[in-house]
This record gives structure tokens, sequence and C-alpha cells, in this order.
């Protein structure tokens, strides 16, 4: 649980780093501060929903990449309009954002399973 | 902790006898590892029935509701189910590294990232066997215990 919670927390730090980013070369000068809320909101609940996603254990590694890839982007468009979103940013450069942030936590949660991996195989040598 | 041999010529079967001050982790991996050497799988290949020792069996197979035990290099199947499987046989080594599978630690030798986002543990026979990486986690929790 609290591997999740950090995990979690994690993700929308780098939600927010992108959006700064994002905002600044759109020379924004201010993030809100409900936005970071927003952004811990919709990545809880993008996490849980990869959680279950990956619990079905599909035999395809494409369809159930392709599985999260709607899921969480879809989610992220639809609360795109409930929060209003799309009075600063473009339905495109959203996208993009997603990606890139999907992206970055792939990438993360990657190197995190080869250090168990390489955790795992030091133990084996050991017994 | 001491080890001692003695070679009778008066019994059938080989006893153990562990002495302890205190029952601690080691002592009970110990009785684990003796449990586990004991205990054995009725199981059947060709007709034929077998009696196979946990500490010989690298892992078991649920498919189409049928178990299938795989030693160093034969396959048996066996009536018993594997969960029941997985209760019997956990606290010497066992451990579920998929929906439908069962593999002992002690014959783990690596384990290897696939390109999609499963794992492959390769087995001291050389055998690799897919694995799901959630998994991950309790394999390594149990060969901890076993290091300890």
């Amino acid at each position: 649980m609290r591997k999740n919670i950090l995990n979690i927390f994690a993700m929308t730090g780098i939600t927010l780093v992108i959006l700064s980013l994002v905002a600044l070369y759109y020379n924004a000068t201010f993030l809100c501060l409900d936005t970071v809320f927003q952004a811990l909101g919709v990545n809880a609940l993008i996490y849980f929903g990869i959680f279950l996603i990956s619990k079905l254990d599909f035999s395809y590694f494409l369809l159930e990449t392709g599985i999260k890839l709607i899921y969480s982007i879809g989610l992220i468009l639809i609360f795109g309009m409930i929060f209003g979103w799309y009075e600063s940013l473009s339905v495109t450069v959203l996208t993009i954002m997603s990606l890139a942030i999907l992206f970055i936590c792939a990438l993360l949660d990657t190197i995190s399973i080869n250090g168990e991996i390489k955790e795992i195989n030091q133990l084996i040598q050991d017994k | 902790m001491h080890l001692t041999l003695k070679n009778r010529q008066d019994i059938e079967n080989p006893a153990v006898t562990i002495e302890y001050r205190e029952l601690t982790e080691n002592v009970k991996r110990v009785c684990d590892f003796v449990r586990g050497i004991d205990k054995t799988i009725l199981c059947k290949r060709d007709g034929q029935s077998y009696s196979i020792s946990a500490s010989d069996i690298y892992y078991i197979e649920s498919v189409d509701k049928k178990t299938f035990i795989y030693d160093k290099s034969e396959v048996y199947q066996t009536n018993l189910r594997l969960i029941e499987l997985e209760e019997m046989l956990s606290n010497v080594g066992f451990v579920r590294v998929s929906k439908s599978t069962i593999l002992n630690v002690e014959t783990l030798s690596s384990v290897k990232n696939l390109a999609n986002s499963k794992l492959e543990v390769v087995l001291t026979n050389g055998e690799g066997i897919c694995v799901s990486r959630k998994y991950l986690k309790d394999i390594r929790e149990v060969l901890i215990r076993r290091n300890r």
C-alpha cells in the first residue's frame, strides 16, 4: 500500500513538472492550486485502473499495453472536460503531455524491475 | 550449528534429530527442509504410479484443469489441485509464479527480463518458465527467508 501511494505521488510530481514546462513554453506565469489536486486525483485513478488491468494477466503484451494507453488517455481527456483544462490546453497538447508522463513512468518502472531482478539473481547466487 | 553424522547399520530409514535450546528461524528452516525431503506426492506417468519427493520437483503447472508435476527431466500428472499443492508445499520453498504455476525456488538458476514486460525464470536443468511481474516480490521474499 505504501509503495502504491508513493508511486501515485511520484506520477503526480512528474505530471506537475511536465505541466509546468508546457506552461512555461506558453509563457504562463502560474499554475492554479486546484490543478495540483486534480492531477493527484486523476493520477490515482489511472494508477489503480492500470493495476486492475495488469491483474487480468493478458497473454499479449501489445493488447495489454494498448488497453492501458487507451484507458489512461481516455481518462485524462474526460477529466480535461470536467475540470475545464481545454480552456488553457488543446486536446493535442494534453494528449502529448499524457504520453510523455506515461513514458517516463514506464521507464521508471522498468528501472525498478531491473533492480529487483538484479537483487533476486544475487539472492539466487547466495543460496 | 553443528552437524553430526552417525552411520548406523541397525536402522532401516535415516532419522534426523534436531537438538535446540530455542526454536529459532534457522531451526525452523532446517525442520522445513527435512520435512520437504520427506514430503511426497502421488502421481502417474504412462499408466504407472510414482511417489515424487517435493525436493525433486522443479515446478507444478495446471493446464485444462489437470495438474502436471515436472522434475528434472520427466512430467507426471497428479489428481491434486494446484491450490492444494501450493498449501502443502508453501513452507518447503515453493512459490506461485503465475496463475497456473508454482515453482521450487531451490531449482532457480536466474531470472531474466523479457521484451514483452514478462519475466523468465531459468531453472537449473536449463528450462525457462514465463512468470508475471507481480509475483516477483513473492519470489524475492521466499529467497530472503531461505537465505537468512
